[in-house]
């Protein structure tokens, strides 16, 4: 992934590399966004009642700005205000950040780090989650929306970003429902946060899709993973220079005895642009590769069985992310390319016991629904 | 997985892929149960059972001949097709749902 940061032009990296300091909320949309483009609003507005804890902008920055010339809207929470809690006047912040975008068609992107809701505005404040959630429901599969988390986020701040399409967690932020102080009152459990929501909790459970070590590592994931989608939904994803025809033939990878296992992202380097994979999820569910590239220049997302792990067998979770992948991808119009190389669904108790037939079932209603175009191969078992 | 009747827009296979319900020794273990049971040598019969099938039932050539892979493609020309097959389809999706032209 730092291969990510190294390809973002040196001037845009270096201000914040030279003054070794706290990385503030306005920093984070700077970098993210094109040099200059980034437009602020709702900067100076304050808490409606009097409170202890008054800030101009209540704590988030919400913003218009551009990414590689295309429009996004764009918001990031500061945890070094009141840890980035979300009050009323912080609440229509984003709301309002999310509207612009649904009206204009474009991205939304969100830097999340929030303790979720905040006490000193009580039920207004759990009112305010309640906006965000049906915003973001309401701009779902219409323009792609994605989240970086980038500190602690608890309760609604961990349920808003798992509304949108794709979550970065940067290393040392977290996201559970209730964080460690009231698991240990109620459940008498003892554990840290890192250890109860990390990036390698939920890298492993299908909660974020990509893990950064920094937070212009998650700019260089975002940047790429919007290279690949369209502004919006009913539009085409940019197009890729063109690339030349790769060097490896995909046998060369694949063992011809099919129960001798191999690295199925071989066989998917050797056929797309450049040999270059935007992995997705890729600690979940290691049976199962989902992937964006590019072919001729065209983005395309690619779902294979990975014999590599469990010899690619299918199973509930291998299911659930493959069938979360293709709905996204058709969300977007990108066309999908499936490689085939399985012996089938697992067998056993703990699989009929983790309701596999409910979890395949999602993977064969994901695969029959989609207007994109689909093309599967057949490498060595289906 | 997206198998041409659950949707795929086309279906290419390896010449050397197998395309079954399950792995054709597993398979004659439940058609033929009771034969390979009675035979001097279950394991020798079970084998020589399986590879019948296998020829008959699991080839991509089978499943190409029957229609249910579109083509046999070589790993070697596999970009070549798919860079085809997205450009030829790169059109699919919802559009002209006015009704057909009746002609009047």
């Amino acid at each position: 992934m730092s291969a990510l940061a190294d390809r973002m032009p040196a001037e845009r990296i270096s201000p914040l590399l030279k003054e070794p300091r706290e990385v503030t909320a306005r920093d984070r949309l700077e970098l993210l966004c094109d040099p200059g483009s980034l437009h602020v609003i709702r900067s100076t507005v304050l808490p409606r009642r009097e409170s202890k804890r008054m800030r101009e902008g209540d704590g988030v920055v919400g913003a218009a700005g551009t990414i590689s010339g295309r429009p996004v809207y764009c918001y990031a929470q500061d945890q070094s205000f009141a840890g980035g809690s979300l009050g009323e006047a912080h609440a229509d912040t984003i709301v309002r950040v999310m509207q612009l975008a649904g009206r204009a068609g474009v991205p939304v992107i969100g830097f999340v780090a929030s303790g979720g809701a905040r006490m000193d505005d009580g039920i207004a404040a759990l009112a305010g989650y309640g906006r965000i959630f049906r915003e973001s429901v309401k701009l779902s599969g219409r323009v792609p929306q994605i989240s970086v988390i980038t500190g602690v986020s608890a309760g609604g701040g961990a349920y808003s970003p798992a509304l949108t399409d794709f979550v970065v967690m940067t290393e040392g932020s977290a996201m559970f429902l209730t964080g460690p102080g009231v698991v240990r009152e109620v459940t008498g459990e003892d554990v840290d946060a890192e250890a109860l929501g990390g990036p390698k909790v939920h890298a492993k459970n299908g909660v974020c899709q990509f893990v950064a070590a920094n937070d212009h590592e998650a700019v260089g994931v975002v940047r790429e993973l919007l290279a690949h989608l369209p502004q919006r939904a009913g539009e085409t994803p940019p197009h890729g220079l063109p690339a030349p025809v790769p060097s490896h033939d995909p046998a060369e990878f694949v063992p011809e005895a099919a129960r001798k296992v191999y690295d199925v992202r071989r066989v998917i380097r050797a056929v797309v642009d450049n040999e270059e994979m935007l992995e997705v999820s890729s600690r979940w569910a290691r049976n199962m590769v989902t992937a964006f590239c590019r072919i001729d220049g065209r983005a395309v997302g690619v779902i294979a069985n990975q014999p590599w792990f469990l010899g690619g067998v299918i199973d509930a979770e291998a299911a659930q992310k493959a069938a979360k992948f293709v709905r996204i991808c058709n969300s977007f119009g990108i066309p999908l390319v499936v490689l085939v190389d399985t012996p089938g669904f697992l067998p056993g108790t703990k699989q009929e016991q983790l309701g596999v037939i409910r979890h395949g079932a999602k993977l064969l209603h994901a695969f029959a629904e989609p207007v994109v175009p689909k093309v599967t191969v057949v490498q060595r078992k289906a | 997985m997206n198998s041409k009747d659950l949707g795929a827009d086309l279906a290419f296979a390896w010449p050397d892929a197998q395309i079954g319900i399950m792995g054709a020794k597993q398979a004659v273990g439940v058609v033929h149960r009771r034969a390979i049971a009675a035979a001097d040598d279950p394991g020798a019969e079970q084998d020589r059972l399986a590879a019948e099938y296998e020829a008959e039932h699991v080839s991509a050539a089978v499943a190409a001949r029957e229609g249910f892979v579109d083509e046999l493609v070589e790993p070697r020309d596999m970009r070549r097709r798919l860079a085809g097959a997205l450009a030829a389809l790169s059109g699919a999706g919802d559009y002209g749902n006015a009704g057909g032209n009746i002609p009047l």
